[in-house]
């Protein structure tokens, strides 16, 4: 047994993970697949509709349709889809409604204008943990960088820092709480002050 | 009068057995003092110093480390249950939500068979300095799968004589991730590569597919490499327990009191094996410089597929991920976060590094396969 045969063990090693790990890969890639193509491609925390194109179709609907009140219950069908839509809030540029206990919030605007007291950004989980700190308050001005969250996660403590400038409207989560990734922590908007 | 030598086993201590002493000693200090894996140090160090207590009796013949060695090494009861419980800690969720990271770990699987190459080298396959037979070349390159059970498991099956150093280096060397990575990580990726950042991924991963994944994992590994059966079985038969929902209290067991107990038993019969006459040879040194290599080898050849990855995406993966194909898991995964950080404070990588990390879990167990297979295929 000579360095040749090491050198095949070295090759052929390599191959069988290749080989057993690209097969598995193919076969959970399809696996998934073909569950998200029986459930029509539903996305977790977004409405359970088909395609974003309809979730976009419903808001415009919703809008254009002047009986719509606030307070009240609809049925809303969607092709086969028939579910309960309750409208929260309505106000000029601004719909609220809840969709079987999840809640969409939509922002009209036309461009160039834009609407008061809507929320330019927000600030979302790049990793599921715990929030350790939250340290802004509703109504606070932040800086670009500024500070924002500690959200634990691995034993590690991760800053999260403000994209841009700008007025906090809504602090979404509290100390302690465990957050998934993507989630939102944060909703705010351009700095009134310096708008006006 | 003639039993009261058994009072006086100082005068008995060998130079052998008093460096290991100071070993065991050393152990305990990293893990008590330093914190450095407590839960593996703290019993193997222990493990060391009453093994090497002259008279003592132990770890030979009928001693109670010698017992646990035979029932629970040499049949290599303990990795396997120690896996049932890793399969029952990990969640296979961000690998799944980003499937091409197996091929990370695939890559850096690389250092295993690449330290196995070099220590062959050495040994019996050209150079003939150091003992090292084809088996024992295969033990030291296991190292490189950054994963205690997986080490114990194939060197133990491979018959090699330097089970206890492989086991203690694969052991110490996933603490040092964070000092053996970070360079080889600076020197192969720009700041620039370093700063990518990565969108989040979420959700869409179905259910089912966490509960089937197990089980295919299972099938198709044990179809084409039926040597990774037992280990890739444990591990992914905790993996289901955690996964299908229906047996809390089973997943609760094994993440908790089978997993530490079978840690307990694991650390002082390791520590058992350390000793002095058979552990302090030239090689042992050697087979932990190798170590160092294999790790290194590791971070090497996931960097360079995960840079393969950057330029055929078009720039989405950040390369550094490469690095966590090794199983270290999660110290690999923390090294990159902080390094992504440190490039740019907004780039949290951390979930796409866990998923190649967990993914690289999967890669060494087949890796380790892949060695049992072979070995005993070329050794005649």
């Amino acid at each position: 047994m000579g360095l040749w045969d090491a050198l095949w063990i070295v090759l052929l090693g390599m191959a069988i993970i290749f080989a057993v790990l690209g097969v598995l890969l193919l076969a959970m890639v399809l696996l998934n697949k073909s569950f998200q193509l029986r459930k029509g491609g539903t996305r977790k925390g977004l409405l359970e509709f088909k395609k974003e194109e309809e979730t976009i179709a419903l808001a415009s609907a919703l809008y254009s349709w002047p009986p719509l009140a606030a307070g009240e219950e609809y049925s809303l069908r969607l092709g086969s889809d028939e579910r309960t839509l309750r409208v929260k809030e309505l106000d000029a540029g601004h719909v609220v409604v809840q969709v079987d206990g999840q809640e969409l919030e939509l922002w009209f605007e036309a461009p160039g204008r834009s609407i008061a007291g809507k929320p330019e950004a927000e600030v979302r989980a790049p990793l599921p943990g715990k929030v350790l700190k939250v340290m802004v308050r509703k109504g606070e001005a932040v800086a670009a960088g500024q500070e924002l969250f500690i959200i634990e996660a691995m034993k590690m403590q991760n800053s999260i820092f403000a994209p841009k400038g700008g007025v906090v409207h809504e602090v979404k989560v509290k100390e302690g709480e465990e957050v998934q990734d993507g989630q939102v922590l944060l909703a705010f908007g351009p700095n009134d002050a310096q708008s006006q | 009068m003639e039993g009261f030598g058994e009072f006086l086993g100082f005068l008995r201590l060998t130079w052998q057995g008093a460096v290991m002493l100071g070993i065991g000693g050393m152990l305990l200090w990293l893990g008590i003092a330093r914190k450095v894996e407590p839960v593996l140090l703290v019993p193997i160090g222990f493990g060391c110093l009453l093994a090497n207590i002259p008279l003592g009796g132990v770890a030979e013949g009928g001693g109670f480390l010698a017992i646990l060695e035979q029932v629970g090494i040499h049949t290599e009861i303990f990795p396997l249950l120690i896996f049932i419980g890793i399969g029952a800690m990990i969640d296979f969720g961000p690998f799944l939500e980003r499937p091409y990271t197996i091929l990370l770990g695939a890559a850096a699987q690389f250092g295993i068979f690449g330290t196995f190459f070099l220590a062959y080298l050495l040994g019996d396959g050209w150079l003939h300095v150091l003992d090292f037979s084809l088996q024992d070349a295969a033990a030291i390159g296991i190292i490189g799968s950054a994963d205690g059970p997986t080490s114990i498991f194939v060197s133990t099956t491979l018959g090699s004589k330097y089970v206890a150093a492989v086991v203690v280096a694969a052991y110490s060397y996933m603490a040092m991730v964070p000092i053996i990575q970070p360079p080889i990580i600076r020197a192969m990726c720009r700041k620039e590569e370093r700063a990518l950042r990565m969108p989040v991924v979420t959700g869409k991963v179905q259910k089912k597919t966490k509960v089937l994944f197990p089980v295919v994992t299972t099938l198709v590994t044990g179809f084409i490499c039926p040597k990774a059966v037992p280990l890739i079985g444990a591990l992914m038969l905790g993996n289901l327990l955690r996964e299908s929902g229906v047996v809390g209290q089973l997943s609760q067991t094994a993440q908790n009191e089978l997993t530490n107990i079978v840690t307990l038993l694991l650390g002082i019969t390791v520590g058992g094996m350390m000793v002095g006459t058979e552990f302090l040879r030239p090689e042992t040194i050697l087979v932990f410089v190798l170590g160092v290599v294999a790790f290194s080898l590791d971070t090497v050849a996931g960097l360079a597929l995960g840079k393969l990855m950057y330029v055929f995406s078009g720039r989405k993966v950040n390369p550094m991920i490469g690095a966590c194909g090794i199983s270290a898991f999660p110290m690999s995964s923390r090294v990159v976060q902080k390094l992504g950080l440190e490039a740019d404070p907004y780039n949290h990588l951390l979930m796409h590094a866990v998923g190649a990390n967990v993914a690289g879990q999967i890669a060494s167990v087949v890796a380790g396969g892949a060695m049992l297979t072979l070995i005993p295929m070329f050794a005649h």
